[in-house]
Order: structure tokens, then C-alpha cells, then sequence
């Protein structure tokens, strides 16, 4: 039975799944069913050190950084092949091949011109993030966020973290106004 | 009070809700809010979840429109008494007939009273036409206001398929389906004349206790402008008439509106009127016609004979409701035309406004005599006098109206005249 967490909680992924060594981060939202223009989401991972920071630019994965950590993060882009049913956006994550000193994956999304669109978290319907077991393709748990967002246009949905030899998992739902720049500057990205 | 911005949410306190929607007004467009009661699936469960106008409750009360006035509407929402199923009431707001859209408006708010979160929705560069403005919805066995703030630029028409509500385009009635179609004309009309629904409703119930069945007819409001009908315009009296005789038209009538002629020394037709310019009936005789010294029945009737002889070409029944407050100068040719108009498919209900008093039984007496009048194809005319006709109850006034009316269809109809 997959968890399902609220904003805030944790579980352990290897205790979910025991011998888990690789996992599907999954991302989704309901498509805009009003009129307007559309809600144009994108993922990205910040893959951090113990400081809570990327350690290089390339730790930055987005969808003009599709692979990070030497291979072993990989964004998926838009899912269009059906894998992850439901999912709008995958990243592979190969656990066991993640070098030693990442200790933490964050996984945000943004809105694209949420600013010039008058768009916010909060007219996205039914946004979640998942973590899949890819041997297998259980979900271990899930994270609805529907509740825990409003007029932000950038939000770290969760975070896969290591907790001593563990891979867990965090619900975070914080969100950041003005979309990605201030996220990924709080992550360390260099935005030049 | 806690203002959310449009994809903000916060949990309520209680679980009865008086909702205040402040939406302002648009010149020359009307705006409807509205509640849709939609289940997880964002659906309705069928046409009774729509609470508007045209149907003020839902859930058995549980949702109540409660007034739409002053740029305004009121909602009560009695949460606790929502059916299980029923995971959130919306509210939305669109603009009558896609006429402007909500750009025009200063931002929507969404009040719950004092204590409880408000939903504060922007209007300035909105292409829309049909807004969701919030929803009050279930969380963990307790309520939250969501502001929504999305919405269609097609209207209603968009907004209703959005929760599952059908919305029938509007076609031209079937003759086999009137009952249907004047549900629809009815809710349409909701909005705009309440009074005159409640008119046509109070109709329908005198169809009803005649056994009247035919569904269509055209109507006729004949009016009398001869000099002594003068202080009956000007006391409003005439203006409670013409209500009811719009409102039997709007009931009966092929195209929703009345033929009206003017009658005195001369005949005059002076056009058709419908539920928007009936009200100003009166104003708008007294603006165009002088009352006339004289009175002439037959002329009117050898008036409308012949309009109808070419406008009627469906061969419908016409009602025409002959309204004078004098007997005429025209005797011979008023029983001439009556008798020869026996074999037309046309129903002639004399109202003599008359006072008790000097003459009243001579003018009386003739209109009396047409009513009985022989030498006809079938019996085509009822009278009834009146000294004041706003006197009667709008009941009573329909029941007169609707008196020898169905004996003369099956008369009309055993004799071949109506089909």
C-alpha cells in the first residue's frame, strides 16, 4: 500500500521497499479546464549537498539540464509515453548510483510566465508528486498538495534525502513567489 | 478578515454559511451568480444542483439563493444538511447573453461575514464571460472557501457542460412540446420579469380548472380610446390589464407577444407588444393617440377580421379580448361582423368596464345581446362587466378571461373551423 503524507511528513523509502535501489519521481497537475491561457508547468531538481545547496551548476536538472549527478538523474521531459500513468513529469533517480556526497534531491515546479499569465499554484487542480519503485513500478508514496498552495508560482513539492544509510522522503509543499529565479538562487543556483 | 487572491484557500468556522457575492453591475448587460453543488467529480448530479433565478433551491435548501439586488446576490449555504455526496458548492457568476465581459467590472468579492475568510477576485483585462468566482468544499470533515478566479469566455453555455448541466440550445418551439419549451421561455424570463412568470403561472392554473388543453393561440388586446375611457388610462387600471392579457399571451401565443388595436370614432393598429415593451403600453398610446369622441365596435372587430384573415396563416385560435367602457354607435354592422366572424377561428371576450349607474343598463345590454347573439356559426363571444378592472384578483381575472373559452375550441373545432 503506497503512503499517502500530508505537508510536512516523511517516510522512509527504504523501509517502504526494502532493497529499493532506483526510483521514478513522478509530477502532476490537471490540465486547465477553463478558458484562458494554459498553465505551462515545468519540473526541476536541485541536487544538493550537505549544505542544502547544489555543489555545481549541472546539479541543477531542468529541461535544459535533462541528466545530472553523472547519469544517475535523469529528467524524463514531458512524459509522453505513458509510463508513470498520470504523471505530466518523471526523473529517474538511480539511488545506489547517486555519489556520496548528494544528500539531498529537491523537487520543484514552476509555472512559465505565471507573472504575465496571472497564474498561481492555486488554479492548478489536483497537483501531486509520487515516488515509484522502477523494479516493480509500485508506488511508494504520494503527496497531494492541492491543499497547501495559493498564489505562489514556484513550489518544492518534495524531497528525496538520505537519513544515515535510508533514502527518505519529505512532503514539502513550500511555495516561493516569484517563480524560479528565487527558488533556484535559494538552492544555490548561479542565475548570472 | 482573511482576503484570499484567487487560488488561495482557507478552512472555514461552522458549517451554516451566509454568502455575500458583491459583484456590481454592468450597463446594458445582466450578470447571474450562481451555485452548482458538484460531487468529487466536479459534476453535478443532475439539473436540480444549479441553483439560480430560475430555481432558488438546492439540496432541499440546503443552498438557497436568497437575493440578487444592488449589484448583490445572497446565498445561504447550510453545509451540514448537504447530501455526502455533494463535495462542494461553486459559485460563479456570468454575464447574460455574452453581452461584456467581467473587465468592465471592479474585482468580485466573496464574503462570509465576519470570522471567516473572504475571496477577493481581480476583474481588470478578464476576457471572460462566466467566471468561477469560489467554492466551499469539504477538507478532512470540515469546510474551506477556495478563491477560484477561472472561467469560460463562452458564457453560461461554456460554464454549464463545465458541471455536467445540460443546457439545450434554443431552437424554435415545437408545436408537439409547448409545455416543455415555455419551462424554458419561463426561466428565461425569471430574470428579467418575475411579476409577469407569476402571471403566466396563475394562467396556466385556470387552463387547468377549464380542462383547456390547447396549448397555442394568438392573442388580441382590442383597447377602447374613445373620451370617456380617460380617467381609466390615468388611474393605472388599464396598465393591471394589459399585464394580465400579456400574460395569457405569453402562455398562449405562437411568438410571445399580443396584437393590439385601438379603437374609438376609428380602428388603429397599432402593433404587437411583448414582455419588453408591455409596461409601457399605456404610456406609449397616450403619447402616439388622442382619445376619440365616438365608439364603433364593428369597425374594430371588421378591423381585426382582416388581419387576421391574412396574418394567421396557421389557422391558430385568436383570442381577442375586446376591452370598452360604452356602447357603441355601430350596432348593425357589430352584429353583422360578429355573426360573419362565427365562421373564423377567432374568440371575442367583451370586458365592459361599467359602472352602476346613468345608462349602464342600456350600454349593458347590447354587449349582453352579442354575447347571446343568433344567427351564428358557433356561440364566438363571452362578456363580462366589470367597474374596475383591476378589482378582480389575478385568479378571478383569469378564470373570467378563460370563461366559454374551451366550449368555444370544441365548438369551433366539431364545426371544422379550427383544425
Amino acid at each position: 500500500m503506497p503512503v499517502s503524507l500530508s505537508k510536512g511528513g516523511n517516510v522512509s523509502l527504504s523501509k517502504e521497499a526494502p532493497g529499493l535501489t532506483a526510483v521514478t519521481v513522478g509530477l502532476g497537475w490537471d490540465a486547465r479546464a477553463t478558458d484562458g491561457a494554459d498553465f505551462d508547468l515545468d519540473a526541476s531538481v536541485f541536487i544538493c549537498g550537505e549544505d542544502g545547496k547544489i555543489m555545481s551548476d549541472a546539479d541543477f536538472v531542468f529541461y535544459n539540464n535533462k541528466v545530472g549527478a553523472a547519469g544517475a538523474v535523469e529528467h524524463q521531459g514531458d512524459n509522453r509515453t505513458g509510463q508513470g500513468d498520470g504523471d505530466d513529469e518523471a526523473v529517474k533517480v538511480d539511488l545506489a548510483r547517486l555519489p556520496a556526497n548528494v544528500r539531498k534531491l529537491v523537487f520543484a515546479v514552476t509555472i512559465h510566465e505565471a507573472e504575465a499569465r496571472k497564474q498561481s499554484f492555486g488554479q492548478v487542480s489536483n497537483a501531486f508528486i509520487r515516488v515509484v519503485n522502477q523494479a516493480g513500478g509500485a508506488e511508494i508514496v504520494r503527496y497531494d498538495l492541492s491543499e497547501d498552495y495559493g498564489t505562489e508560482s514556484a513550489m518544492i513539492f518534495g524531497e528525496v534525502y538520505k537519513n544515515g544509510e535510508d533514502w527518505k522522503f519529505k512532503a514539502v509543499g513550500q511555495g516561493y513567489a516569484g517563480g524560479l529565479a528565487p527558488l533556484a538562487s535559494a538552492h544555490g543556483v548561479n542565475l548570472g | 478578515m482573511q482576503h484570499l487572491t484567487p487560488g488561495a484557500n482557507a478552512a472555514l468556522t461552522g458549517t451554516a454559511f451566509s454568502i455575500a457575492i458583491r459583484h456590481g453591475a454592468i450597463a446594458g448587460a445582466d450578470l447571474d451568480v450562481s451555485a452548482f453543488l458538484v460531487t468529487a467529480s466536479g459534476k453535478v448530479r443532475g439539473d436540480a444542483d444549479m441553483v439560480f433565478y430560475g430555481q432558488a433551491e438546492g439540496a432541499g435548501g440546503a443552498v438557497r439563493l436568497i437575493s440578487s439586488a444592488g449589484g448583490e446576490t445572497r446565498f445561504s449555504v447550510d453545509a451540514g444538511a448537504l447530501p455526502a455526496e455533494i463535495e462542494k458548492v461553486v459559485f460563479t457568476a456570468t454575464i447574460h447573453e455574452n453581452k461584456a465581459t467581467f473587465d468592465a467590472l471592479p474585482p468580485i468579492t466573496v464574503e462570509l461575514g465576519s470570522g471567516q475568510p473572504a475571496a477577493v477576485l481581480p476583474c481588470a483585462g478578464r476576457t471572460e464571460t462566466a467566471l468561477i468566482l469560489a467554492e466551499i468544499y469539504r477538507r478532512g470533515g470540515t469546510w474551506k472557501l477556495r478563491a477560484v478566479g477561472q472561467g469560460f469566455n463562452g458564457g453560461l453555455a461554456a460554464l454549464a457542460p463545465h458541471f455536467g448541466v445540460v443546457v439545450e440550445e434554443s431552437a424554435p418551439a415545437p408545436a408537439a412540446t409547448p409545455k416543455v419549451n415555455l419551462e424554458k421561455r419561463l426561466v428565461d424570463l425569471a430574470k428579467r420579469d418575475p411579476e409577469l412568470v407569476s402571471l403566466v403561472k396563475k394562467v396556466q392554473v385556470s387552463l387547468e380548472k377549464k380542462g383547456i388543453t390547447r396549448d397555442r393561440a394568438k392573442v388580441c388586446l382590442c383597447l377602447d380610446i374613445s373620451g370617456s375611457m380617460d380617467r381609466l388610462y390615468r388611474s393605472g387600471k388599464i396598465d393591471v390589464l394589459v399585464s394580465r392579457v400579456m400574460a395569457l399571451g405569453y402562455r398562449f401565443d405562437d411568438d410571445g407577444e399580443i396584437d393590439v388595436f385601438l379603437f374609438g370614432q376609428n380602428v388603429h393598429e397599432f402593433g404587437t407588444v411583448g414582455v419588453d415593451g408591455y409596461r409601457a403600453l399605456v404610456r406609449d398610446i397616450s403619447r402616439q393617440y388622442r382619445l376619440e369622441g365616438g365608439t364603433r365596435y364593428g369597425k374594430a372587430i371588421q378591423a381585426i377580421r382582416a388581419f387576421y384573415a391574412k396574418g394567421n396563416a396557421e389557422g391558430l385560435p385568436v383570442y381577442v379580448m375586446f376591452v370598452t367602457d360604452g356602447a357603441t354607435e355601430d350596432k348593425p354592422l357589430t352584429e353583422r361582423e360578429l355573426r360573419a366572424a362565427s365562421a373564423e377561428p377567432i374568440f371575442w371576450k367583451f370586458m365592459g368596464l361599467i359602472e352602476k349607474g346613468f345608462f349602464s343598463a342600456q350600454r349593458l345590454e347590447f354587449l349582453e345581446k352579442l354575447d347571446d347573439l343568433t344567427g351564428r356559426t358557433v356561440d364566438n363571444a363571452d362578456f363580462f362587466q366589470l367597474a374596475d378592472p383591476a378589482a378582480p384578483s389575478d385568479e378571478e381575472m383569469f378564470d373570467l378571461m378563460m370563461t366559454e373559452y374551451q366550449d368555444w375550441i370544441a365548438a369551433a373545432t366539431a364545426a371544422g373551423i379550427l383544425r
